[in-house]
């Protein structure tokens, strides 16, 4: 039973009542927003806190036809792809790792996810500090067993910015990765392994015959909220190179953020963002209907 | 063979995650005319950084901020997710699955693309420079992911225990206090430490909303104290140590149920 038992006007208007404060407080948050950035979007507004006058579409000709912003999407999809794929990786391999019983495993499992938990800005200077160009102990290793001749500020290399931007990012999140996938494998039927092993198949064709295809739900989760939050990384790379060095990393969130902020063009940014939320709802309906796991 | 390499992929892996905690935390120890030589092992060892920190820079302000609006995140995180999760998982009633759709939206929606409008709104409200904003917005972030968590800890609560408490005469809300409210209390910790983890760790909005010095959360008063000193690595270093402790030392106490909650989650 559920409760619905009595029919008195109470009990009726007791889940609406329950539930709306975390509804008025979205409504108010997220949507008053999304209406504000709407209307933002057709108005020359310069400074926060200023109003522009309306100019129609001028905004949207402005974004669509700038270079800048086609280019952030060309950053957008390096890093998304980028931490996509190195974070999948290490999450399968540790997942796999941390799939079988015990106590010290089970200490591990909980510990591992330390990285995930911690702030951006800790992450940033744990890594600042280790690949840092002048005294940074990885600069120093590769030194001393002749790699490289002379330090590299690989965060400030217009080439090396965004791979090791990425494997920082990777090193936050593939914890969250990793428990949820750990959490799929844990509902796997060992039976089928057991009878895989009867069968004679291999590790290697037991996982890409039972494990991986058992976990085709959860990979289209993470495949789509996966993307959209990295799409959606903005304080690392802020922290780290601001987008720089020379618009290397200048992902599209990165790029929304200057223009506003920095060149004071709020219409432009809020046009910015709707053409982006627009590609991003394209990208989650396609998702949804190319990539959803069959029922058997 | 097989077992060999399983050991080295797991050195491998054991070492990417302890290596920088490592480095980061025994810099933070060593003198300052020591601390830019790669060694590994210091020996010598020093709480200078962390004395100066306090007493140089804004570190305890900062810090006392970011307790602040950590602590009214949680509370008002909790105090809104368990009523609606209470409805949501244990009711029925008309807009139930869109009420869930709505929640779920905001869960993947791209906050950042709302940076801007969000700073304009706060600014109508003037509530710019001021830690409600980020108090508010911050709940906002660990809401809907709470209410996700706490679907698998509602779904281990038998329903024949509401039924039985229905019959004994307790009304929905006593049921949810005296019943339900005590049997998943691992669950509550789960998404109070989220809220608490979220504000804690949150950079963007409060680099953008709060304009003043004295109101900076320490993600933001760090990357200040990082960027005006950048060779002062041993305040960085010792600053860096400082944040992380409470979220280390909040993890030791509920990381079991974190994870276990998280883990109860996914798999719906």
């Amino acid at each position: 039973m559920e409760f619905a038992g009595k029919r008195s006007g109470w009990s009726k208007l007791l889940p609406y009542a329950l539930v709306a404060p975390i509804i008025a407080w979205i409504l108010t948050t997220i949507f008053w927003p999304l209406g504000t950035v709407t209307r933002e979007s057709f108005y020359n507004t310069g400074f926060v806190g200023t109003q522009g006058s309306f100019i129609g579409f001028d905004n949207y000709k402005t974004v669509l036809s700038s270079g800048d912003y086609w280019a952030s999407w060309g950053k957008s999809f390096y890093w998304v792809l980028g931490n996509g794929f190195l974070q999948t990786s290490l999450a399968f391999l540790t997942a796999l790792l941390l799939n079988r019983p015990g106590r010290l495993i089970s200490f591990f499992r909980t510990w591992m996810i330390i990285p995930w938990i911690i702030p951006t800005i800790v992450v940033a200077i744990f890594w600042q500090w280790i690949f840092n160009g002048s005294y940074g102990i990885l600069n120093h290793a590769l030194v001393s067993i002749g790699i490289i001749d002379k330090p590299i500020n690989l965060i400030g290399d217009t080439a090396w910015s965004m791979p090791i931007l990425i494997f920082i990012n990777t090193w936050h999140w593939f914890p969250f990765m990793t428990i949820i996938v750990l959490a799929g494998l844990t509902i796997i039927d060992r039976e089928m392994y057991e009878a895989a092993d009867v069968d004679g198949a291999g590790k290697w064709k037991q996982f890409w015959t039972i494990t991986f295809p058992s976990l085709g739900k959860i990979m289209f989760a993470l495949g789509l909220v996966g993307t959209l939050w990295s799409f959606n990384v903005f304080d690392l790379i802020e922290i780290l190179t601001s987008g720089g060095p020379a618009g290397a990393t200048t992902t599209v969130p990165l790029y929304i953020y200057q223009i506003a902020f920095e060149n004071f063009h709020i219409g432009q940014a809020s046009a910015a963002s709707i053409v982006t939320a627009a590609c991003l709802l394209i990208f989650v309906g396609l998702f949804i209907k190319f990539g959803s796991p069959k029922d058997e | 063979m097989v077992r060999a390499g399983r050991l080295i992929v797991a050195i491998v892996l054991l070492l990417l995650i302890v290596f920088p905690f490592y480095w980061v935390i025994s810099s933070s120890f060593k003198p300052t005319n020591q601390i830019l030589k790669p060694e590994f092992f210091p020996h010598s060892f020093t709480l200078e950084h962390y004395r100066q920190l306090f007493a140089q820079t804004a570190y305890k302000h900062n810090l006392l901020n970011s307790v602040l609006v950590a602590a009214a995140t949680l509370a008002f995180s909790v105090a809104v997710v368990i009523p609606a999760s209470f409805a949501i998982y244990r009711m029925k009633f008309l807009g139930r699955s869109l009420v869930f759709r709505l929640i779920l939206a905001t869960y993947i929606f791209p906050g950042i693309l709302l940076l801007v409008p969000v700073y304009q709104m706060m600014s109508t409200l003037h509530l710019v420079d001021s830690l409600w904003s980020l108090i508010i917005i911050n709940v906002t972030f660990a809401a809907p992911f709470s209410i996700w968590l706490m679907q698998g800890f509602f779904d281990s609560v038998p329903k024949a225990l509401d039924e039985a408490a229905a019959l004994d005469g307790a009304g929905p809300m006593r049921t949810l206090t005296t019943v339900i409210l005590p049997l998943i209390r691992p669950g509550i910790a789960t998404i109070a430490i989220y809220g608490f983890i979220t504000s804690w760790t949150e950079y963007s909005f409060a680099s953008v909303l709060i304009t003043s010095d004295a109101l900076r959360t320490l993600p933001v008063g760090l990357k200040a104290i990082m960027g005006q000193y950048t060779v002062r690595w041993g305040w960085t270093t010792a600053g860096a140590v400082l944040t992380l402790l409470p979220v280390v030392l909040f993890f030791a106490l509920f990381g079991k149920f974190f994870v276990r909650g998280l883990t109860a989650g996914a798999v719906k």
